[in-house]
């Protein structure tokens, strides 16, 4: 189909549906951006006009009572250690799987399979407990490694989600010519320098596509973090939003200023690196 | 026409040979270690827990009631509530966000105006947390001060009285719209991909030949797109089945538990209410989990059944 040769009609009709679905995309955020700008005074008297002169009065007091600073650490320090971790196991273990003959390799590829079919929200009420067991032998034993009550537990539920990357990057591994690693064998290079210096490199694309992928998933995760962190001073950002929202339920203009606060970092990232995020989607998706 | 690496891929195995074992072991006993440890033992753990009456204290409590949870279930109004939910959810996604996401994928392919723009847009509520989106979309429905009622009174138009997300039967279709509205843009992108990889001689044959643009469509690229189609489905309807998030920040499953899913349920029932039912909650996950993988294979087998019939 070329767009060019439809009729006018049904080209008009085309556009239109473009232009209202980015309409009901744009207008929201512009709306909570502008909000967010204006004094409370311009909030209550022309809730959706523009903002008169640009205000970050609410913005600031929204980042002080939210105590974003701590919510921005906590969900970067989780978001980060997740993705470097789980990209990291997620990578050695594909390119075991993709590249070495044995005879457990399917039987474990198999098992890795089973991951994609379980839906993680259902282990909610195992896991958790999973966790307060293992905070409590590491307490008998003296080991410093708290689980309840800590982003670690966040940390290591995420790292168990590798079935989606290994999948992923296995498969682009395989896709990649023999006689590249074989070329660099006879130069006499190890097994772990081909991966590093070899193979990391080639399979950059499937590798990016999936750190982006997890980044966004971790980042906006919202009911792990509801699961495991109990106290303020741990809260992610979906966490600290939340009850922000209770708190301060009559100062609307200081609440949607806090959403601004966490829905424009994301934004700002993806406009920067759309087209890098864009064509890691759809490379991705082929190969898979 | 490229196979799913998930099923072709995976037939064929190793393409090269290494024979050191023991480095390749090395490589997969990191992931091998946090996916049992974190996942495959919570898995079992929800087998186990779900056939008993566990409240959660400690393990001396802990007593094997056999079938009584699932028995229970056949008799909870909540739970056949959230089910029926958590399906809506499902039949409208895969009808609704599957087919604007073709649309729109197909649309954009065919090369109008500003087709980058509009697919950089659409995928943008995507990057954003579903608590703001929750939150952000509580704002626009709110009876007073949201613009969606103040657009419907300009037009002398009533919303509910209570608002969108305070009626018993609109507010579900209220949270399945703005998760269609959220979702529909990564639906588009791999359904872009999968356009992108159907060769153009194909189309450009047909086209030459005197296809017009609607057979072109239906008689070609759609069905050359069944593969990715299909993932797309799945995928689909596995997020509309685990949806929470939304429906924690727009209804938090109400009013009177008239727009819960499964998963707000097992939450609540779980670990968010006063009373911790674990044993029960965790059969209702039991289910969840059977349910979504019985979806899953359905749509495969269908898929593989329909292209037999299209082969034959």
């Amino acid at each position: 189909m070329v767009f060019r040769e439809l009729s006018l009609p049904v080209r008009l009709l085309f556009y239109l549906f473009l232009v209202v679905a980015a309409i009901s995309i744009l207008y929201p955020l512009t709306w909570m951006s502008f909000t967010s700008l204006k004094t409370n005074e311009e909030v209550m008297l022309s809730p959706f006009g523009l903002p008169t002169r640009i205000s970050f009065e609410n913005i600031a007091e929204a980042w002080q009572t939210g105590n974003f600073t701590r919510l921005y650490t906590n969900s970067i320090l989780i978001a980060v250690v997740s993705v470097i971790g789980i990209i990291a196991i997620s990578t050695t273990a594909a390119y075991g799987l993709a590249r070495y003959h044995f005879t457990a390799n399917r039987p474990l590829f198999l098992y890795f399979l089973v991951g994609m079919a379980v839906p993680t929200q259902a282990l909610m009420v195992p896991s958790f407990k999973l966790m307060a067991i293992l905070d409590s032998w590491a307490s008998a034993l003296h080991l410093p490694i708290p689980l309840l009550n800590s982003p670690l537990a966040v940390i290591l539920t995420y790292m168990s989600w590798s079935s989606l990357a290994i999948i992923f990057i296995r498969a682009y591994f395989m896709s990649i010519p023999p006689e590249l690693e074989d070329a660099a064998r006879v130069d006499g290079a190890r097994e772990l320098q081909i991966l590093r210096h070899v193979m990391v490199p080639l399979a950059m694309p499937a590798i990016a596509t999936m750190t982006i992928f997890y980044f966004v998933f971790f980042w906006n995760d919202f009911l792990w973090p509801l699961i495991y962190l109990h106290k303020h001073t741990l809260r992610t950002i979906p966490l600290g939003i939340m009850h922000f929202e209770g708190k301060y339920v009559s100062l609307w203009s200081l609440q949607v200023a806090a959403l601004s606060l966490a829905a424009w970092p994301p934004i700002v990232i993806y406009v920067l690196f759309h087209r890098r995020i864009q064509r890691g989607l759809t490379e991705g998706a082929l190969k898979f | 026409m490229r196979r799913s690496t998930l099923t072709g891929g995976s037939e064929k195995g190793p393409r090269t040979g290494r024979y050191d074992v023991r480095f390749a072991l090395v490589l997969i006993a990191p992931a091998f270690f946090f996916y049992t440890i974190f996942l495959i033992l919570p898995l079992f753990g929800t087998v186990v827990i779900g056939f008993t009456d566990w409240t959660g204290i400690s393990f001396s409590t802990l007593r094997f009631t056999g079938l009584e949870n699932f028995i229970q279930m056949a008799g909870d109004e909540f739970f056949w509530g959230a089910f029926r939910n958590s399906f809506l959810f499902v039949v409208c996604c895969l009808l609704v966000q599957v087919g604007v996401a073709l649309l729109f994928a197909i649309i954009l392919e065919s090369g109008p105006r500003f087709a980058r723009w509009f697919r950089s847009i659409f995928f943008v509520p995507f990057v954003i947390s579903l608590v703001v989106i929750g939150i952000l979309f509580n704002f626009l429905l709110d009876p007073t001060i949201g613009i969606v009622d103040i657009l419907l009174r300009a037009i002398g138009l009533d919303g509910p009285k209570f608002g969108w997300l305070g009626t018993t039967t609109l507010n579900v279709f209220v949270v399945i719209a703005v998760h269609i509205w959220r979702n529909f843009g990564f639906t588009m992108f791999l359904l872009i991909a999968g356009l992108q990889a159907i060769p153009r001689e194909l189309q450009e044959s047909a086209r030459l030949d005197g296809a017009t643009a609607w057979q072109l469509t239906t008689r070609i690229t759609v069905p050359l797109l069944r593969e990715v189609l299909v993932v797309a489905s799945v995928i689909t309807s596995i997020d509309a089945m685990r949806v929470f998030d939304l429906v924690y920040t727009l209804t938090g499953g109400g009013p009177f538990h008239s727009s819960e899913t499964v998963v707000t349920y097992i939450y609540q029932l779980g670990l968010g209410g006063a009373r911790t039912q674990h044993g029960y909650a965790t059969a209702i996950a039991l289910v969840l989990v059977l349910v979504i993988i019985g979806m899953s294979v359905l749509q495969f087998t269908l898929a593989r059944a329909g292209r037999g019939a299209l082969d034959t």
